[in-house]
């Protein structure tokens, strides 16, 4: 029998019923390999820490939902469109850096703020107006 | 997970306090259930917060032939496969931008505590397609039967068996060094 297929009935013996022949089968070879009793025993131990994977309940979780339900259909909508919102101004923020970057060569406070280019009579020529 | 008629009505009807009484009964299940998807991050309370919401704005549809348990996880599961669709398109943009987090399972101990093996097991059912994921999901850590799984997935039951066979067989193969 090729080790494939136990490995198959090994695996669908836990989730399904098998006939008296596959069941045979199956024990013949657990009683004959050390290598698949230790398979069988290592689905035994993940199918168990599996099912301690159940979530605890959360703090605030109730009153999370609750909250979302009695929010106004236009802070719900707002609150939703905030992530999208935050991810754009940063899209503009990297792309306004990118330009400034090409345009002065340098991200310095002064390429930034657009005084490189600036002589101190300027500032005076600014001032006056 | 039985039926709670008269509960379902009242929250139907408009009773806040009936529709909390879901909310808390069934919390553990679609946190379980959504976590179990998209792993223990920040945005599975999200998504498992809007489960409750979508079902909020079903009731009127909801028909209690269905347990109010099945349904939440068949929206459960919906919601968490679009959320890691998004989480896919998101990732294509960003890998432009920094190297891709590989989800390697490392730990580097041979005796990992409970917690440790929670986090690595977690880590590995995210190394599962989300097809495969989700029936492992729903048999293993929520606990339907292979019957219940089938129904809630639209399924047949040899898909789902075939699918939890080599789901398994691939978390064990993942985590052979700790089993």
């Amino acid at each position: 029998m090729k080790k494939e297929t136990i490995n198959e009935l090994l695996l669908r013996s836990f989730d399904q019923e098998l006939t008296g022949d596959e069941k045979a089968r199956l024990e013949d070879a657990l009683a004959g390999s050390e290598a698949l009793r230790r398979e069988k025993a290592q689905l035994e131990a993940l199918r168990q820490m599996l099912g301690g994977l159940q979530a605890a309940p959360a703090a605030g979780f109730a009153d999370g939902v609750m909250g979302k339900l009695n929010a106004s259909p236009v802070e719900a909508t707002l609150l939703s469109m905030l992530p999208r919102a935050a991810a754009a101004c940063l899209i503009v923020l990297l792309l306004t850096l990118i330009g400034i970057y090409l345009a002065e060569g340098s991200l310095s406070t002064e390429a930034i703020i657009g005084v490189n280019d600036l002589a101190p009579e300027d500032a005076y020529t600014y001032l006056e107006y | 997970m039985h039926r709670k008629p008269d509960v379902v009505e009242r929250a139907r009807q408009g009773e806040q306090a009936a529709f909390r009484q879901l909310v808390e009964e069934n919390e553990g299940l679609v946190r379980s259930t959504v976590k179990g998807m998209l792993g223990d991050t920040a945005e599975a309370d999200d998504v498992a917060q809007e489960v409750f919401i979508r079902f909020f704005r079903a009731l009127e549809d909801f028909r209690e032939e269905s347990q109010v348990g099945t349904y939440l996880s068949r929206i459960a599961i919906n919601l968490s496969i679009n959320e890691l669709k998004r989480r896919q398109r998101r990732n294509r943009w960003l890998s432009v931008l920094r190297k891709e987090d590989s989800q390697a399972i490392e730990d580097d101990s041979m005796n990992p505590g409970r917690k440790d093996m929670q986090d690595l097991l977690r880590k590995a059912l995210q190394r599962l397609d989300p097809d495969f994921r989700a029936v492992v999901v729903l048999r293993l850590i929520d606990g339907y039967s292979v019957k219940e799984t089938a129904g809630i997935l639209g399924l047949p039951q040899g898909t789902v068996a075939s699918r939890l066979a080599r789901g398994q067989q691939k978390l064990r193969e993942i985590l052979e060094k700790w089993l």
